[in-house]
């Protein structure tokens, strides 16, 4: 099952210029129902460390050599870094293309680092003017000098509707004249939204502040590209590396091999380190095959990894003798029921929250709990500021849905078997496993006593109208969940809550229009990010108890399956894939 | 016989254009959209699909877009990109929706990879295939025949998705017994190492079909008045076999030959999904799942042409091995 029928994260965001990063589309996943320790889960504290410096600390035992080969299920369309959203061609870019800034390991967190910058960015007294100052001696992989008039094209570029189709528009809503800005092809050659000063220095200017800019500041839209350079829709066979490895050949829907760019200087990256010799990446393979045989550890499957969720017939495998071969950890995604809080009354849309039959549903889609963690916040618990509470008394994102206590809850607002209350919503009838989930669904949904309209269409149309904003049903549209950008609510509030969505015709978390929301929302994301995470925490149980414009149930899980001589896999949270740069293995 | 060619030819053209236009209206006008597709995870605002529909020129009547793709086959096509104009050279089968790169690059890149699982696997299902059709013919009723067309029934009805994956995954991966499969890129000899495990596998499943039809046009061939006489005239066994009823029998393998090449040249979806071939097989089922619709209809078109060209080849080879087919 592709990413999109489990999470439709994107919806009409795109309206507002804010985006989730997708995840690699997925398999199902599958099996049965275990509780998982949330304690256990790493948080990110203050999630920045401007003053980092390279090297990055050294893992222990280290050894070094050897290329990983990482075969797996989706192709990434291109690998032009102005192009970029998605986590797999994210991580992947991430070890060739150095941004402004970058995610490193210290001290068992991921925390934000400067990296080809001198530090995080310096900030006007307004908030609208940043500054940031490159380091001394970045080259690229041809020897040739990094400059900021470089990084400066490369976001002018991110603004051209063809190149950067795919790309997050954080650019186009948060820098100056950046929604009508057309790129440095066609648009406006005296747009002075980015600008170099000189060589090493680079001023970006923003219509409204934008806390958040160091954290966007490490996607590869901010790697330096040369002009000179640039061969536009060629560009991605073969961009120009500032990282501890460069393309060494690239088949568009096929592979990528990497290889060492001699040319990167590991006193100047303060987050990546260079173990492997190389990385041999393979796309559109099943990944049913690539996990057994990386599990079986033969030859070249002994040196792979595979990073999609583990298939369930592997599950004993990986619980029992194979456990040293496999890693799971947190990743950024919130999965929630949708709501519409035009046609569904607030204490309604609070019973079906103590109705909804979590762990059946999960149990008949065949979810893995190696796949998810139950939830109850709209936060992910790794994100700074996570405050963990229980918005209706009865519902704790696991369970089999409490019909007793839901029909007493729809009695005292006056329904009952006479006079049920109606819930309408899409399904997809042209999977076996969709129709399984769905008569699960269906059948708890009529025990607590609402009266349950569910409309079967196949999958592609389901997609197309799961984003219809004025559609006949009341439940279950789009989003059916997001992916945060980066560990801070305010890329996951404002796309969600804010009533721009619904004001330009698009969906959203409950299709809500509230002043209050947008004021507080408004409030909270002219903090400093240092004060933003623990309002956002009160912002999430404020929305729940007064709003409940949807339920969050549970969360994302990144799964690693590697071979026998693969070592230090570590997962990293704020993505759901391996810290590419940590690995190392035995030779 | 020229009569007898160019009559050939012109079927197979216009075999040709009628798949083309039933490929284009079927994606072109047919209930999907084609912006839409475009976009992944339908992350384009309306705005957007509007540009890209004008940009794929399909907000204009279908027999214009038409004469474009068609026009574009013999002397290439001009897109707009970033500002720039980009040419696709022809034959032009438009760009991949996924990444934007010319179809035919892509096609034929992956061209070479195909071909040498084509031709590794005609190789094992014509020596096997035809010599164990002689020699169950010849060795007719006894239990060795049996055996062997048991046998090749058995095996050829097991569903072949299963027998792949089963096949790949305990011989090339868990067990190691045959080489893993190695992209192209990364050398010639790695990469034929890698396909004897996909070669001997379909082989062997083509192989059970093969037999069958050389075992019943041998058998016929061998109870014809010319080979008893070829007998009689005290010519070594395999002379007469292979000189005298092959030639009569392999009538039937030869068309069945030209329709198999056809198909293994346009991709076998399964052994190379399965394998890790990057081949045009691979290419195809990845482009259906994606709806890449240039690239399918790419390689429709180019599965057709082959399989036209093929048939066109097996005709005109047909009336030089059997020349009462001239003659009709």
């Amino acid at each position: 099952m592709r990413w999109t029928t489990v999470l439709t994260a994107a919806g009409a965001a795109v309206s507002i210029g804010l985006v989730a990063a997708c995840g690699a589309p997925t398999p199902t996943e599958q099996t049965d129902v275990v509780q998982f320790d949330k304690s256990s889960i790493a948080t990110a504290t203050s999630g920045m460390l401007p003053d980092a410096t390279g090297p990055a600390p050294d893992v222990q035992g280290a050894k070094r050599g050897g290329v990983l080969t990482v075969p797996y299920f989706s192709t990434p369309a291109n690998f032009d870094p102005s192009d970029q959203y998605f986590n797999d061609t994210l991580a992947i870019l991430g070890l060739t293309h150095r941004a402004l800034t970058a995610y490193a390991v210290r001290d068992g967190q991921s925390v934000l680092v400067p990296d080809l910058a001198t530090d995080l960015g310096q900030v006007s007294e307004d908030g609208l003017t940043w500054t940031f100052t490159l380091k001394d001696g970045i080259t690229y992989e041809d020897g040739s000098p990094v400059t900021a008039h470089d990084v400066v094209f490369a976001l002018k570029r991110s603004f051209d509707k063809d190149l950067a189709q795919n790309a997050p528009t954080y650019q186009r809503e948060f820098f100056k004249g950046g929604t009508t800005y057309e790129g440095p092809y066609q648009g406006d050659p005296k747009w002075k939204g980015v600008e170099a000063r000189n060589d090493k220095t680079l001023v970006i200017r923003l219509e409204k502040r934008f806390e958040s800019l160091p954290y966007f500041a490490a996607y590869p839209q901010f790697s330096p590209i040369p002009q000179a350079k640039d061969k536009k829709q060629d560009y991605t066979l073969h961009p120009l590396a500032t990282g501890p490895y460069k393309f060494k050949t690239y088949t568009p829907g096929s592979e990528l091999v990497l290889d060492r760019n001699p040319e990167w200087k590991p006193a100047t990256d303060p987050a990546r380190n260079d173990y492997l010799d190389g990385y041999h990446f393979k796309f559109g393979v099943e990944d049913v095959k690539a996990q057994t045989a990386i599990l079986a550890s033969n030859g070249v499957d002994a040196t792979s990894l595979n990073w999609s969720p583990i298939d369930s017939s592997l599950v004993e495998q990986i619980e029992g003798p194979k456990k040293s071969q496999f890693v799971e950890g947190p990743s950024s995604c919130v999965y929630t029921l949708n709501l519409d809080t035009r046609k569904i009354p607030l204490e309604v849309r609070k019973a079906i929250a103590v109705a909804y039959p979590y762990d059946s549903v999960r149990k008949a889609g065949g979810q893995s709990t190696h796949a998810y963690l139950p939830g109850t916040t709209f936060i992910p618990p790794q994100v700074p500021g996570w405050v963990d509470y229980q918005g209706v008394d009865g519902f704790d994102g696991t369970g089999d849905g409490n019909a007793e206590k839901a029909r007493k809850m729809l009695a005292d607002l006056g329904y009952g078997p006479t006079r049920p209350f109606e819930l309408s919503y899409y399904y997809e009838n042209d999977s076996a496993v969709a129709e399984r989930v769905n008569q699960v669904r269906k059948q708890k949904l009529e025990l607590a006593g609402f009266r349950v309209v569910d409309k079967g269409v196949p999958a592609k149309e389901r997609r197309q109208l799961a984003g219809t904003i004025d559609a006949p049903v009341n439940m279950l549209q789009s989003p059916a969940g997001w992916c945060y950008d980066w560990p801070s609510a305010d890329s996951i509030f404002p796309p969600m809550v804010s009533s721009v969505a619904v004001s330009q015709g698009a969906t959203s978390w409950g299709n809500i229009s509230e002043e209050k929301i947008d004021q507080e929302i408004r409030r909270i994301q002219e903090l400093p990010i240092a004060d933003q995470g623990p309002e956002w925490g009160t912002f999430d149980k404020w929305l729940f108890e007064s709003y409940l414009p949807a339920i969050p149930y549970q969360y994302s899980k990144g799964n690693a399956v590697f071979g026998a001589k693969v070592r230090n896999v570590v997962n990293d949270p704020h993505h759901g894939l391996p810290i590419m740069t940590q690995i190392w293995m035995e030779p | 016989m020229l009569t007898y060619v160019l009559r050939r030819v012109a079927l197979g053209l216009t075999v040709l254009l009628a798949t083309l236009v039933a490929a284009f209206l079927l994606f072109f006008a047919g209930p999907a959209d084609p912006a839409q597709a475009m976009c992944p995870e339908q992350r384009c605002s309306a705005e957007r699909l509007v540009e890209i529909r004008a940009n794929l020129g399909l907000d204009r009547p279908l027999a214009v877009q038409f004469s474009e793709y068609f026009g574009g086959l013999f002397v290439g096509r001009d897109f707009a990109f970033a500002g720039d104009v980009v040419h696709c050279s022809a034959p032009c089968l438009g760009m991949s929706f996924l990444t934007k790169r010319p179809v035919s690059e892509e096609i034929f890149s992956r061209f070479p990879a195909t071909v040498l699982l084509a031709l590794g696997t005609v190789i094992v299902f014509l020596t096997v295939g035809v010599s164990v059709g002689v020699i169950t013919a010849r060795a007719r009723g006894t239990v060795l025949d049996r055996l062997l067309i048991g046998g090749s029934q058995v095996f050829g009805a097991i569903p072949y998705y299963v027998i792949a994956l089963v096949f790949a995954l305990y011989l090339t991966r868990i067990h190691g017994i045959l080489p893993q499969s190695v992209p192209l890129s990364q050398g010639l000899l790695g990469f034929l190492a890698g396909l004897i495990a996909p070669c001997l596998l379909l082989g062997l499943v083509y192989s059970a079909g093969y037999a069958r039809y050389t075992r019943s046009s041998m058998i016929e061939a061998l109870s014809t008045d010319f080979v008893r006489t070829a007998r009689s005239k005290g010519l070594p066994e395999v002379s007469v076999l292979r000189s005298h009823a092959l030639r009569a029998a392999i009538g039937p393998v030869v068309t069945i030959l030209g329709l198999d090449v056809a198909a293994l040249l346009s991709g076998t979806l399964v052994t190379e999904k399965i394998f890790e071939i990057d081949g045009i097989g691979k290419l195809s089922i990845d482009a259906l799942g994606r709806d890449d619709l240039p690239v399918i209809m790419g390689t429709v078109l180019v599965t057709a042409f082959l399989v036209v060209t093929l048939n066109l080849v097996v005709d005109v080879a047909y009336s030089f091995i059997d020349p009462r087919v001239r003659l009709s």
